[in-house]
């Protein structure tokens, strides 16, 4: 019975700011987190999102749904060696097989750490005990599925075998289980005599809750950790830099694409602008791109699913020469032969155009 | 109705450039946008090289190019304050499309915030209703355009309307050697040192302004585009051009 407790609730989800799409980024939408949670724990509004730590139970189902990484919970962090097979935390110790890792739940593993695991080792194991469904933490048969899936996906794309991560099913009967982890106060419906009498004597106790927002909402780029984290568990587990492109999105341009907007439209560090004196140039790092498509507005840009070829690092998706107005020394992209900017072009016409005026002769009254 | 116009005579104008910094107190402008400027202007090259400079308000045009694209009519001609053209900083969405569509370049779009000065709003923090707190004067106006400028906005020359909407109705001139209109002088008419510009009523026949655009043959930059400004430049030799009948082919 004590073995459960394992799940130590006193460990908070947190969730970083700078890393949330939703609290960053004015046009962004992403509710992964809410959608994954089983308990409602989650709230987004306008900018700010509430945690209601009462109510977690700690499953970290949003920790693996959250496409940047933004959310975090130290237990499922909490990693003893790379174990071959993971389990369930409820799981009893006589049911368990053999040398294996327990985790809160099996919903909160991600793909890139059972690539991870797979680092050393010839094959990860996830065992489906089929209570899932049941189970306040799960709230579906198979929490894993996307992240096995994921999984098996890269490593197809690697070449490796995908078979190397599997799961198994033993399904064993729920009463065998440890009970099911429970928020740490659960929301009350009425109360018995005995608690309404104690509410009336002892203040409730506050509700434990965090917003959390972005002091500066809309300054610049999400932090990215979990597109970085599996690019690097990748590159491990491959052994070289040099990934396929396939594991990756990939953008391609169809002329010359609006680059300062197409970079600041880029919800992360996929795509950025390089200035150098002579030229601007528009960067594309494949492993931070979340394919959200939000780069396609500035024109001339397409987005596929799976690119071609090796990826090795940020690559250049186009470039257009730059030159500094030596009047007002801003920079702008000079058109053919064109020494001063548009702006200061329209200045000297204007006073040209004047003096012009200025400096004819005289018509004479009446002429 | 009054129609307020300006005359610059270009050959007393020394290029100090005491117009544009005048300006620029008055109206809280951000760094760069410079709503009146004096623009420098170099022809030919080295032995024959001059220097010229050409003072450049808003020229509030009676018929503007930039009220005509403006996809959200956040900029509008008041002609019941004088025809003046103004921004609506509540509906102006930043698009620029009125910075290229005006031939005289002076509608001003500033990307950053002002990076040197603090934010007054943080140095004086108001409290609940305050009459006027420091960062906000007593003629705020967003609907014109007139005070501490939002970000993402374009912003422009309001020929001082906080100020000139002030005068006593009727006059015809605002003239900073006057003491009954100097408080109504647009703040660059009012600073000029040699007195090289003239505020005043172009629909008043007595005004003085009406009389120098007479006398002095005063002239309209780009009168070609048919903005017809509110803005008039005198200068030795400064004229209509003659009338050319067309060619016959």
């Amino acid at each position: 019975m004590n073995e459960s407790a394992e799940i130590d609730l006193r460990q908070k989800l947190s969730l970083d700011a700078m890393a949330c799409l939703t609290i960053r980024r004015p046009d962004a939408t992403c509710i992964a987190c809410a959608d994954a949670c089983p308990a409602q724990v989650i709230a987004i509004d306008t900018r700010v999102i509430e945690l209601d730590h009462d109510r977690c139970t700690g499953c970290a189902r949003c920790v693996a749904a959250c496409p940047t990484g933004a959310m975090a919970l130290p237990t499922s962090l909490a990693q003893a060696d790379h174990a071959l097979t993971l389990e369930c935390s409820r799981v009893a110790q006589a049911d368990r097989q053999g040398d294996t890792q327990t985790i809160p739940c099996l919903g909160g593993v991600t793909a890139s750490r059972l690539l991870e695991h797979l680092v050393g080792h010839a094959q990860v194991t996830v065992v489906d005990r089929g209570w899932c469904a049941d189970c306040p933490s799960g709230g579906c048969a198979q929490p894993w599925a996307d992240a096995v899936q994921s999984a098996q996906a890269d490593l197809a794309d690697l070449g490796h075998d995908a078979g190397a991560v599997q799961v198994i099913s033993v399904p064993t009967p729920l009463p065998h289980a440890h009970p099911a982890p429970q928020p740490r106060r659960p929301k009350q419906h009425g109360y018995s005599r005995r608690q309404l009498f104690q509410r009336l004597t002892t203040p409730a106790p506050a509700p434990d809750r965090s917003r959390v927002s972005a002091d500066q909402p809309f300054s610049g780029k999400v932090d990215a950790p979990a597109l970085a984290h599996r690019r690097d568990a990748l590159r491990a587990l491959h052994g070289t830099d040099s990934l396929p492109a396939a594991l990756f999105p990939a953008l391609d341009c169809t002329g010359t694409p609006d680059m300062r907007l197409a970079a600041s439209l880029c919800p992360t560090h996929a795509l950025s602008l390089a200035e150098t004196p002579d030229a601007d140039a528009l960067v594309f790092d494949a492993a931070l791109c979340l394919a959200c498509g939000d780069c396609t507005k500035a024109g001339a840009i397409r987005l596929h699913a799976q690119g071609q070829g090796r990826y090795s690092g940020p690559v250049t998706l186009a470039s257009r020469n730059m030159a500094d107005c030596p009047r007002c020394l801003r920079r702008f992209a000079p058109r053919d032969g064109q020494q001063i900017c548009d702006g200061c072009h329209k200045d000297n016409d204007l006073a040209a155009s004047a003096f012009g005026l200025m400096r004819r002769a005289q018509v004479p009254y009446g002429a | 109705m009054t129609k307020w116009g300006m005359v610059i005579d270009l050959d007393k104008c020394t290029g100090c450039q005491a117009c544009t910094t005048a300006c620029a107190m008055e109206n809280n402008t951000l760094p760069g946008e410079n709503w009146q400027d004096v623009l420098y202007y170099s022809e030919g090259s080295y032995p024959t090289a001059k220097l010229t400079w050409l003072p450049r308000p808003c020229m509030q045009c009676e018929n503007p190019s930039c009220v005509a694209v403006c996809p959200t009519r956040a900029t509008y001609k008041d002609m019941d304050a004088g025809g003046i053209v103004f921004v609506d900083w509540n509906k102006c969405i930043g698009c620029k499309y009125c910075m290229i569509a005006c031939p005289y370049g002076v509608r001003f779009y500033a990307d950053e915030k002002p990076v040197v000065e603090p934010d007054v709003r943080d140095v004086f923090p108001g409290t609940g209703q305050l009459h006027a707190p420091p960062y906000q004067g007593p003629h705020d106006d967003a609907v014109r355009g007139i005070g501490i400028q939002p970000k993402g906005v374009v912003s422009k020359c309001t020929f001082c309307y906080h100020k000139v909407s002030q005068a006593p109705a009727g006059v015809a001139d605002l003239d900073e050697d006057n003491p009954e209109t100097k408080e109504f002088t647009p703040a660059c008419v009012r600073t000029c040192p040699p007195k090289a510009r003239y505020f005043g009523d172009l629909d008043n026949p007595e005004s003085e302004v009406n009389r120098l655009i007479a006398d002095q043959r005063g002239v309209r930059l780009k009168d070609h585009t048919g903005n017809r400004p509110q803005v008039y430049y005198l200068g030795s030799g400064a004229d209509v051009p003659a009338y050319q009948p067309p060619k016959k082919s």
